[in-house]
């Protein structure tokens, strides 16, 4: 077992030069090397922390933002090993096929394959995650053996399942870092760099791949790394920054484009249930085969076709009180449909939004410059109406199924825009910025996550992804990180 | 024969008992029943509402985000509802997607209208 290097150590005007070089060490970064652990090619991976968090590191994420208020961009991110795994919630579930698709009611998308080509990884990447079986969907019959399911009239809205990374202790998911730091220091061919920023990237002569690239630690080292191949792990927003900084794989001027997230506004909703209590895995994780696991509602792909809606999954929170329009409401429907509200209990929803992809929602460089010299980044953050519009939908499909079943009711608790974004937080997943297109004029990288133009420059994460599903993106990166893994094995040393 | 001013009427007596007896009802939270209410050219189509109180409170939050012509909205309810049950009629509503809401709260577009009808009945 070797221990990890400290790059504030490596004298200055070192070159490295590994087969391949791994910058960043989040999920991504730490997956890639596990994969790619006893093959031939020696591996470097740079991490800009070190094991635990650091402000003066943090800090070289700050930045500024314009338009809808978003997550300060040096708060919705962690910056050492294991990266953003750090402050995960550790909710999976996998990409669906509609997901892949160009569908005609969402500008941009489509993928360059479909969940043919990311299903071989995704059993790995379930095990990375430490989310134990794959059950997802399956769920529905045995869990209703255990509780009843929210019955719902035939429609569009349908209890989906997201399954939980492992817990230990104190309910911490898996944190990549401290996980598989044992792991990493075990594989012979894996060098890893604590402490080493990824500060600018060069291209060979003809701009025809990269050359190297540069490294420094905020004590002040610097050094270089001319590796034959190189992937950018570092998370979609410091990818695009490090790529708009050094004015590579931009001649298209769309790296920083597409950034996306996943909106969660708050209590969007007031679910009502005419018997009272709801299944309790609705509200938190139960185990399912010591797995554990979640209910939302989800609209189904026929929904989504038909009523041409995007991906949302709604979670169901905490009881609430009922005012007397409520009651009113409740009595009203209740009596019409000839249903029982006379225990009826009212409950708050959440969600999270898929939002369609905008190149206007976007990362620029700035003026104003980190500790290591890089520009920092701004933020213009957009969220359309019909991103609301269309989940507001979803809901009121909800609520008549529950009337239809004569089990409950829903209130859509926003209306305007405003009331939207007052209530709006945000899933700290970053999406979207060096987007997969085989069209080197729509696309950052090709459908191998390669660098449209350049020979030798991969970025593997969710950054790559042109669409980004409702579902949490960690499974999902992961697994196509893994086939990132599959393509690497063959490139020539 | 000059009125007493401090005795009540046969009339007044009876609006007087009647609030009294409307208040505590209310207080207690039991409606007023259909006999203790005036009579409104749109009866055939209320009384189909078990809880009219109710359906006024959800007519009321409609009524805040549209206008309705309440004699326009009753001949099409008569029309639609017909001689069938409501609840058959909003099962309909809720198969035809046909959807109403009332401050956010979602109903079956004909109970809705009910609702409405409720609110406004004069």
């Amino acid at each position: 077992m070797s221990a990890f290097i400290d790059a504030r150590t490596v004298p200055a005007g070192t070159v490295l030069e590994p087969d391949l070089a791994i910058f960043g060490g989040g999920a991504v970064g730490i997956a890639l090397a596990l994969a790619l652990a006893h093959s031939p090619i020696s591996i470097m991976l740079f991490e800009s922390g070190g094991m635990d968090f650091d402000a003066a590191t943090q800090a070289l994420y700050a930045g500024s933002q314009a338009g809808v208020k978003y997550l300060p961009l040096d708060a919705c991110r962690m910056r050492y090993l294991g990266g953003s795994t750090n402050h995960w919630g550790g909710w999976s579930r996998p990409l669906d096929p509609i997901d892949f698709e160009k569908r005609d009611w969402v500008a941009h998308s489509g993928w360059p394959f479909g969940i043919e080509t990311l299903r071989p990884y995704l059993p790995r990447a379930q095990s990375l995650c430490e989310l134990g079986d794959w059950i997802y969907d399956e769920a529905t019959p045995r869990m209703a053996a255990l509780a009843p399911l929210l019955r719902l009239g035939e429609g569009g809205v349908y209890t989906s399942w997201f399954q939980f990374s492992k817990t230990r202790d104190d309910v911490l998911p898996t944190h990549f870092g401290t996980r598989y730091a044992d792991d990493l220091k075990r594989i012979p061919n894996l060098r890893l760099y604590l402490h080493a920023n990824a500060t600018a990237l060069k291209l060979n002569g003809n701009a025809s791949g990269l050359e190297s690239v540069a490294i420094a630690t905020l004590s002040g080292r610097k050094f270089t790394v001319k590796p034959r191949t190189a992937v950018l792990a570092m998370g979609a927003i410091e990818n695009a920054r490090l790529m708009l900084a050094s004015n590579v794989g931009n001649q298209n001027d769309l790296v920083g484009r597409y950034f996306a997230d996943h909106p969660i506004p708050r209590d969007t909703a007031t679910l009502v249930s005419f018997a009272g209590d709801i299944a309790g895995y609705y509200f938190n994780a139960g185990l399912l085969s010591a797995t554990q696991i979640r209910a939302t509602l989800a609209p189904t792909d026929a929904f989504k076709r038909s009523r041409k809606v995007l991906g949302s999954l709604t979670t169901i929170e905490t009881p609430v009180e009922m005012d007397d329009l409520a009651r009113a409401a409740v009595v009203t429907a209740a009596e019409a449909i000839g249903a029982d509200a006379s225990n009826a209990k009212a409950f708050s929803v959440g969600c999270g939004l898929e939002l369609e992809p905008d190149p206007e929602r976007r990362f620029v460089l700035t003026h104003e410059r980190d500790a290591l010299g890089l520009p920092r980044l701004k933020l213009i953050n957009r969220v359309s109406d019909s991103d609301f519009l269309r989940y507001r939908e979803t809901m009121k499909e909800l609520g008549r199924q529950l009337l239809a079943a004569g089990t409950g009711m829903i209130r859509l608790n926003y209306d305007t825009r405003a009331e939207w974004e007052s209530a709006l937080d945000w899933g700290d997943h970053h999406l979207g910025t060096t987007r997969m297109h085989v069209d080197p004029k729509q696309g950052v990288v090709d459908a191998d996550s390669k660098v449209h133009g350049l020979s030798n420059l991969f970025v593997a994460g969710s950054g790559v992804f042109p669409t980004y599903s409702a579902s949490n993106p960690t499974l999902n990166l992961i697994a196509l990180t893994l086939r990132l893994a599959g393509h690497l094995r063959k490139l020539p040393r | 024969m000059s009125k007493d001013p401090t005795r009540f009427t046969r009339r007044s007596v009876a609006i007087g008992g009647g609030i009294t007896v409307a208040l505590g009802l209310a207080a207690v939270g039991i409606n007023a029943p259909h006999w203790f209410r005036a009579k409104t050219a749109y009866d055939d189509l209320l009384d189909k509402l078990i809880d009219r109180d109710a359906a006024e409170t959800v007519g009321h939050a409609i009524i805040r985000t549209a206008s309705f012509d309440t004699k326009q909205v009753a001949a099409d309810l008569r029309q639609r509802i017909g001689t069938r049950t409501l609840a058959d009629v909003a099962r309909e509503d809720l198969v035809g997607n046909r959807l109403i809401e009332a401050k956010g709260w979602v109903l079956p577009e004909t109970l809705g209208m009910l609702c409405v009808v409720a609110a406004q009945p004069a």
